[in-house]
């Protein structure tokens, strides 16, 4: 079952999708977890999460984009200007970061797709940064009503709500069977599972969804796990990174990643009008360095998560040129490291390369743990 | 009582090392040049030391037997590989108890590595994604100045002032070094410059782990006097020796392991 | 004879600016006394390379005569004593001091009464006079684990906190500007410090009118939170004479760029930005900045009339876009004389922003978040592509430019990632672009010569130049 996940990631366009759009679905990618993916349900819109599964260069890119900025958004870049994403009918950014800003500055120049939407996040969490982002999502509704005909009202707002809880439920609950001490599945089996609930049409995934939800009942937990592991870090959606990582006897249990289900996967809590519930929770959930004043909530964040699934040691992860995590990631492993966490810090490129250094640098971590 | 042999094989880049220990203490070592094949390095290594040891004649006579280093995992007579960090803290440890820091310059990468009271890793760093500051990085240096890699280490001592070298990238301090030498600097105090250069290189890694006395070098380059002496200088502290071939420290620490988990 | 007699003013006129900043340097110390001086040296080492500021002016004036030679020196003297009236800010008045990043103004902090500190103004200002002055604060970040790309200002910051020589103050106060490594930086810097810090975030639909309301309550929120943890209490009066005294320099400021607009112009180069830069991120609203660009306006009408061009042999006229290069602040002497080269505007400066409307507290805040959010660098780095271009065009024909020069800072990332774009639209515009490749702190990236020979190649292949020397 995990292969049939796995051949639903090869390509940017995957069965599913193809299937959907002759349904008459309409695809619309997305860069970041500050989109209100849930938004992009309503009517006959299914989000796409935007990766570059087989990337081997950013040569096209990197003259426009320049080779200073983060892999992902010239890896995205790339695959735009190679005609990888032409399926899609619209796209939605954020002003999440720097370089995905200038990723949608140079979509609009290059790519020019019919409806490229940027979606202005504060950097804060307030009253005052809600009410802005209030505002900001009515305006992005009517922007979706406007170019893809759906009408949408409370009523429709609040179904999509439960639509999305109940999705992520199921995701939540085959993740969290992790918490075990012999889990059914890796962390990049779970990956696998996750990623592809991301690229591919909710409607048609969720049946594959519940069949493996059945199979891990009868699956044997795993044994002699050398150590329990969480991942920390951004946009990360090769399951093989992990896979490397569990290659040395470790098992990644917690993915706090901005692709993991931690915090991804909760449910949007209703506590005023749905679009305000919306707000709250896409503001709140993602843990996001760029969130500039939140460095205690996301240290606390996860020392929580380790303690609850019992974790010998955390992995920190991030792409080489982000900027806010590579600052951040100074105070953050001083900080865990305080907190009697052993850390291990490592800097990569989106696509990933170089799996001998990888493992030799997990397994050096495990070792010092002395597992 | 038949003696029992434990090894610890090291596969680098550019070398081959073993170390052979009984219950005692170290029994034989070697280094040999690098075969393309990993395995085919690692069994003629283990096959050179063996042909001084009565007593062994068969990979199946060690007992135990661990893999580090690059090939590590392309031993397939090892009984399990163990990370060449782990290894070369543990070598040095027995060489030394007194040390906490290691600076490993290997053939094709430098690692910066603090060790805990009882020889295991505290903190490590590694660069190995470019040459600069290693010992392809020394070849090719020995090479422009038309020397061997001996003489080059004494050539910095020489030196009456260090002329500064890129310590950004190896391409570019090649480049660098050869415009240099052609505009007659003195091939001495550009040699220190190189030193400099790589001496800065390992204070960078050192930091990210912490620089703790005692301080010591292990790897192929440890046996570099001029980076040695440019190390002291800008650590300020004073690097010391260890009492086997610091090049055979991974080695040495793969042994000391699998002595620990053949004794049981 | 008046070839001697040039020489005779304008060496009069550097020797009367030296004397002015040594006297104002001596009366510093007279007045804190030379034993607390030393004592605060030892605590803040940097504060030793003021001392070449003479070295500064000399290089910054050399070769240039009269009426240019007196406005660039006049910006040298006026930076020089606010520099020491920030520094006795320090040394004084530590309990009523602020840290402030780069991009917050400090107009609100003077109208409560609190003494700003600037900290990035030491990456900004030092190279300048010292090219490798902030080397060990970048080396400190980068080994304490700051990653190598992240621009080399707010790196050079972290160091100064790192290494414990940077002002404590009360609190802090930050912003989402410029760009996220400068905003990320100060999650080091609070650790560090452990001062309370307060956050101002710029949206990014900066032009719509809700911005302005949404700012201002941030501006709100910081007033009130400052009233909280610090002495300052606002005084909105105050605050209107700031605003007031802001809006006579903008005045000032638009009577200068209306006479360079002129061909050839009749001011140029620092007179034009380093005044800009100084005046409007440190001393904003205040006597002695309108006092500056009412002097540097007077000079420029001098050589109006008189028919003089501060470029003798004016042949090209540059944009120059990003931060000037700091290492080599002397870039432009050197070009006007090699090629002809005169900087007429620069990013960092123009602006097309309104007055600040000081009938009420409401229009005040809303005028001073119009400067923050629509001001230069933070709707560059803040905002869309669209920012970028849309200024450079309009630049360009208001000002008669005949080039851009990018300052390719390799930490500017949000430049960096438009450069395929930009080099197209310039291509598109019939545009010569010149993008510079270095770093904007640190001169070990690309030197002094290495600058100088990318302009070279540049003007002798690109543009055809003939050097004048």
């Amino acid at each position: 079952m995990n292969n049939y996940f796995t051949s639903l990631l090869e390509e940017t366009e995957n069965p599913l999708i193809t299937e959907a759009v002759d349904q008459g679905y309409i695809p619309v990618g997305y860069t970041c977890s500050y989109v209100p993916d849930v938004l992009l349900t309503l009517g006959d819109i299914f989000p796409v999460r935007l990766r570059a599964p087989g990337i081997t260069g950013t040569e096209m890119a990197d003259t426009y984009l320049s080779s200073v900025i983060c892999s992902f958004s010239r890896s995205i870049l790339e695959y735009f200007m190679d005609g990888r994403y032409d399926f899609l009918q619209g796209t939605v950014c954020t002003a999440g970061c720097d370089h995905l800003r200038r990723l949608y500055d140079n979509l609009e120049y290059l790519a020019k797709p019919a409806f490229n939407y940027i979606l202005d996040v504060p950097h804060r969490i307030s009253e005052n940064a809600l009410d802005w982002f209030v505002k900001e999502l009515h305006t992005f509704i009517e922007a979706l009503s406007r170019q893809y005909g759906v009408s949408v009202d409370d009523d429709i707002l609040l179904n999509a709500i439960e639509a999305h809880n109940a999705f992520h439920g199921t995701l939540r609950s085959i993740g969290n069977l992790r918490l075990q001490d012999n889990p059914p599945l890796t962390g990049a089996q779970f990956h696998r599972l996750l990623l592809a609930s991301l690229v591919t049409p909710r409607h048609l995934f969720m049946k594959e969804l519940e069949t493996y939800r059945q199979s891990l009942n009868e699956m044997k937990g795993a044994r002699n796990i050398r150590a329990r592991l969480m991942l920390v870090g951004c946009q990360l959606d090769d399951p093989e990174y992990i896979a490397t990582i569990e290659s040395q006897g470790g098992l990644v249990v917690a993915d706090r990643f901005c692709t993991g289900s931690l915090p991804g996967l909760e449910d949007i809590e209703i506590t005023g009008d749905p679009v305000t519930s919306i707000a709250r929770h896409y503001l709140g959930r993602t843990n996001c360095p760029r969130m500039m004043e939140d460095f205690n909530k996301r240290f606390n964040y996860i020392v929580d998560q380790a303690k609850r699934y019992r974790v010998d040691g955390v992995i920190i992860e991030a792409v080489k040129f982000c900027d806010i995590w590579g600052v951040e990631m100074t105070p953050m492993v001083s900080a865990l490291r305080k907190a009697s966490i052993p850390v291990l810090r490592l800097e990569r490129e989106y696509r990933h390369s170089g799996e001998g250094q990888l493992r030799t640098r997990v397994q050096a971590f495990l070792e010092s743990m002395g597992r | 009582m038949a003696k029992r042999y434990y090894a610890g094989c090291d596969i680098g880049s550019t070398t081959g090392k073993v170390v052979v220990m009984d219950d005692e203490g170290i029994v034989a070592s070697t280094i040999i040049p690098r075969e393309v094949d990993p395995e085919e390095t690692a069994r003629k290594a283990l096959y050179d030391v063996m042909a001084s040891i009565d007593g062994i004649s068969d990979l199946k006579d060690f007992v135990y037997l661990i893999g580090t280093g690059y090939g590590r995992a392309e031993i397939p007579f090892a009984h399990e590989n163990i990370s060449e960090i782990s290894c070369h803290a543990m070598g040095a440890f027995y060489c030394n108890s007194a040390v906490k820091t290691i600076v490993d310059i290997g053939g094709q990468d430098i690692k910066g590595i603090a060790v805990d009271d009882d020889g295991s890793v505290l903190e490590f760093a590694m660069n190995d994604k470019c040459a600069a500051g290693t010992g392809r990085f020394y070849e090719a240096m020995s090479r422009i100045f038309n020397t061997d890699l001996e003489s080059f280490s004494d050539l910095s001592l020489q030196a009456k002032k260090m002329v500064p070298v890129t310590a950004q990238c190896s391409v570019f301090a090649e480049t660098e070094v050869i415009s240099l030498l052609a505009r007659k600097t003195s091939p001495s105090d550009v040699a220190a410059g190189i030193q400099n250069a790589v001496g800065k290189r390992c204070f960078t890694l050192l930091k990210r782990v912490g620089v703790r006395d005692k301080v010591t070098v292990t790897g192929g380059c440890a046996k570099n006097r001029g980076l040695i002496k440019e190390l002291n200088r800008i650590l300020k502290t004073e690097i010391i020796s260890l009492s086997e071939d610091p090049q055979l420290m991974g080695a040495l620490g793969a042994a000391i392991f699998a002595r620990r988990k053949g004794s049981v | 004879m008046a070839s001697l007699r040039f020489s005779v003013i304008d060496y009069y006129i550097l020797t009367k600016h030296r004397i002015i900043n040594w006297l104002n340097i001596v009366k510093m110390v007279l007045r804190h006394g030379p034993y607390d001086i030393i004592r605060e040296l030892r605590r803040y080492p940097w504060i030793l390379e003021f001392l070449k500021v003479n070295h500064l002016m000399t290089r910054l004036t050399r070769g240039r005569s009269g009426p240019y030679r007196k406005a660039v020196a006049a910006v040298i003297t006026d930076v020089t004593r606010g520099v020491i009236e920030l520094l006795e800010g320090i040394f004084h008045h530590s309990d009523m001091l602020v840290i402030h990043e780069d991009m917050v103004p400090p107009e609100i902090l003077r109208a409560m009464g609190l003494y700003p500190w600037m900290p990035e103004l030491l990456g900004i200002l030092l190279p300048m006079l010292e090219p490798g002055a902030m080397e060990q604060y970048i080396d400190c970040a980068e080994n304490e684990g700051v990653p190598p790309d992240i621009c080399s200002l707010p790196k050079a910051t972290m160091g100064l906190s790192l290494m414990d020589v940077i002002p404590r103050g009360l609190a802090i106060v930050t912003s989402n500007l410029p760009c996220d490594g400068g905003m990320s930086s100060y999650i080091l810097m609070e650790q560090r410090m452990g001062l309370p810090t307060f956050r101002l975030d710029v949206p990014f639909h900066f032009k719509e009118d809700r911005a302005a309301d949404y700012f201002a309550r941030e501006l709100r929120s910081m007033i009130e939170w400052l009233e909280a943890r610090t002495p300052g209490t606002m005084d909105w009066q105050k605050l209107r004479e700031i605003c007031d005294e802001r809006n006579r320099m903008v005045e000032r400021e638009q009577e200068l760029w209306e006479m360079i607009r002129i061909r050839p112009a009749p001011m140029a180069a620092e007179a034009v930005y380093m005044s800009h830069l100084w005046s409007f991120n440190v001393f904003p609203g205040t006597a002695s900045g309108t006092r500056l660009f009412e002097r540097i306006s007077e000079l420029a009408m001098e050589n109006l009339e008189k028919g003089a061009q501060v470029v003798p042999d004016e042949k090209y006229r540059a944009l120059l876009w990003n931060p000037p290069t700091l290492h080599t602040i002397d870039l432009f002497n050197w070009a006007e004389k090699e090629y002809g080269v005169s900087c007429i505007m620069d990013s960092m400066s123009f602006n097309r922003l309104p007055v600040i409307d000081t009938s009420t507290e409401e229009s005040m805040l809303k005028g001073l978040a119009r400067t923050i959010m629509e001001g230069p660098m933070a709707r560059h780095t803040r905002g869309p592509a669209e920012n970028y271009f849309d200024d450079m065009y309009y630049i360009s024909k208001t000002f008669n430019i005949d080039m851009i020069w990018v300052a390719g800072h390799v930490g500017c990332k949000n430049t960096q990632a438009l450069s395929g774009m930009l080099r197209e639209k310039c291509r598109e515009w019939g545009m010569p672009l010149l993008i510079i490749d270095y770093d904007l702190s640190d001169p070990r990236i690309e030197p002094r010569e290495g600058i100088f020979s990318q302009v070279a190649h540049f003007m002798e292949n690109i543009m055809k130049a003939e050097k004048l020397t």
